[in-house]
């Protein structure tokens, strides 16, 4: 676990305030949007557990469902406005953005993880794996987003486009479920060094040990930053 | 100590999360083929049944329920329009006519004002016995549905309005009797016939005119004859597409061309 109190080691912001609310509204909305969409795959024998009480909970559910839509809609639009209009937003999306190094890191990281070479390829702030999950986002929102919106106005739609509607929202939702879980939470809880918690989320800090290591292109940024900052003012701390 | 709780608080968010993993994979790529392998072996229960039912042992393709007209006590209505009386809309008047054997003429034909509902009662071919249940396989119920209008508290028939007699002495005079008596006769036959009936979707939907339920089907076969699958189909069919093989104008046009073509030695 992250010990971001530690006085000895540095520590560098990886994830400012904002960032950090948009990931708990995400975390939040997802959880939610999970939880009771799947509940309507849910096995007979455990909806019949709850026998008359069965209705209510689903009453329940999808009224949860759409608040957690409305969440996650306007988490969009926040989004959107933050890596547009706000400074370190731009920056974000500007580190963010696929780049033909990318391609050449996962070949070569591939090539790394089954010993054909000796060392990872250097990683900047974001790495390929990290892009790649983020703009996921990007094309799975749109979808789930408007066949949502189909689904909850049914009524006004004609059953063909419906049917498919449907398809898409399931489809993607499970797409996501699965990343999410396979992916995401197994890193952040399983992964080698981060076990049992990457508590990045939280306070938004990680230590310098952590960037040269595994984002060593970004860290010789920051380094040149600091520096430069240092020769403006003499006081050339942790960026914050 | 604290190392261990932590240890067995991640085993269990692991193995929450493994089997919410591995429900999902049932669910997403499991769970429907084993329902379709069960609904498959519903079916060919059913289907075995079917064929093995002594009836059909010595057919070679009849596998399916037969619908059989009651030739004793046939609806007065089928002296003039014969015994399958929809031959108008080519692409639903198999589903019409079939129905025509189960279902008496006014379950559609009646006369009633918008949203206007009437009682459906199963009723034994040629008397006034109302069945109670429904036994054996479809086809075998030898009943038909019959619409009931409430009038005072005590249910009326919708059916019986035109009598054989009727008909009978109409069809033997109507080369005797001037046009506007024909025509008068007509209407009066007619009385309480509506010339727009209703149509499929209007009974095989959820709160049709139907409620399949207190015709005693069981509630599965209710869900269905009122579900949108029903109405699907309908929907489906009020395009069909006939191909034009089956066409004869067609094909009798292309005939032609080509013996033209060939006349014509092109």
């Amino acid at each position: 676990m992250v010990n971001h109190t530690d006085k000895k080691m540095k520590y560098y912001v990886r994830l400012n305030k904002i960032e950090r609310f948009q990931h708990y509204l995400l975390m939040l909305s997802i959880g939610i949007l999970v939880m009771t969409g799947f509940m309507l795959e849910g096995e007979k024998i455990v909806i019949e557990f709850f026998g008359g009480a069965a209705k209510t909970i689903f009453y329940w559910r999808g009224i949860l469902h759409r608040i957690a839509a409305i969440m996650v809609m306007c988490l969009g639009a926040i989004h959107i406005y933050y890596i547009l209009f706000v400074r370190s937003g731009r920056s974000w999306i500007w580190d963010m953005l696929p780049r033909f190094k990318d391609a050449k890191d996962a070949v070569q990281n591939l090539g790394y993880l089954i010993g054909l070479r000796g060392e990872r390829p250097k990683f900047d702030r974001f790495t390929y794996a990290e892009k790649l999950e983020y703009f996921s986002i990007y094309i799975g929102m749109p979808i789930v987003i408007v066949s949502g919106i189909m689904l909850w106005t049914q009524s006004s739609w004609n059953r063909f486009y419906l049917d498919i509607a449907e398809a898409f929202h399931r489809g993607e939702a499970t797409l996501a479920a699965l990343a999410i879980m396979v992916w995401h939470i197994i890193t952040v809880f399983f992964k080698p060094g981060n076990y049992p918690l990457n508590t990045t989320f939280i306070h938004g800090m990680m230590s310098e040990d952590d960037i040269k290591h595994h984002h060593p292109l970004w860290y010789e940024r920051l380094r040149a930053e600091e520096e430069a900052e240092a020769g403006g003012k003499k006081e050339g701390d942790a960026l914050k | 100590m604290k190392r261990l709780l932590i240890n067995i608080l991640m085993t269990i968010v692991f193995l929450l999360h493994a089997s919410f993993f591995a429900w999902l994979i049932w669910v997403t790529y499991l769970r429907p083929v084993a329902y379709a392998a069960k609904m498959a072996a519903a079916y060919n229960e059913e289907f075995e049944e079917v064929v093995s039912a002594s009836s059909l042992k010595d057919h070679f393709h009849n596998i399916d329920d037969s619908i059989n007209i009651d030739k004793q006590n046939p609806s007065p209505c089928f002296k003039c329009h014969g015994t399958y009386p929809h031959s108008k809309a080519k692409d639903v008047r198999a589903f019409l006519n079939g129905h025509a054997f189960f279902v008496a003429c006014e379950v559609c034909h009646v006369k009633r004002e918008e949203g206007q509902r009437f009682v459906y009662k199963w009723i034994k071919t040629g008397t006034d016995e109302e069945l109670k249940s429904l036994e054996g396989r479809p086809g075998q119920y030898s009943a038909i549905i019959v619409p009931f209008k409430e009038e005072g508290g005590s249910l009326k028939r919708l059916d019986k309005s035109l009598t054989d007699k009727e008909v009978q002495n109409y069809l033997q005079s109507r080369h005797t009797i001037t046009g506007d008596e024909a025509a008068a006769a007509k209407l009066k036959m007619h009385k309480g016939i509506s010339q727009k009936p209703v149509f499929c979707d209007d009974c095989h939907k959820e709160n049709g005119y139907i409620d399949f339920n207190k015709l005693y089907y069981k509630a599965e076969r209710a869900q269905v004859l009122s579900s949108t699958e029903v109405v699907g189909v309908i929907q489906k069919y009020k395009e069909f597409y006939i191909p034009t093989m089956f066409d004869p104008n067609i094909m009798i046009e292309r005939r032609m061309n080509l013996e033209n073509a060939r006349k014509e030695k092109r």
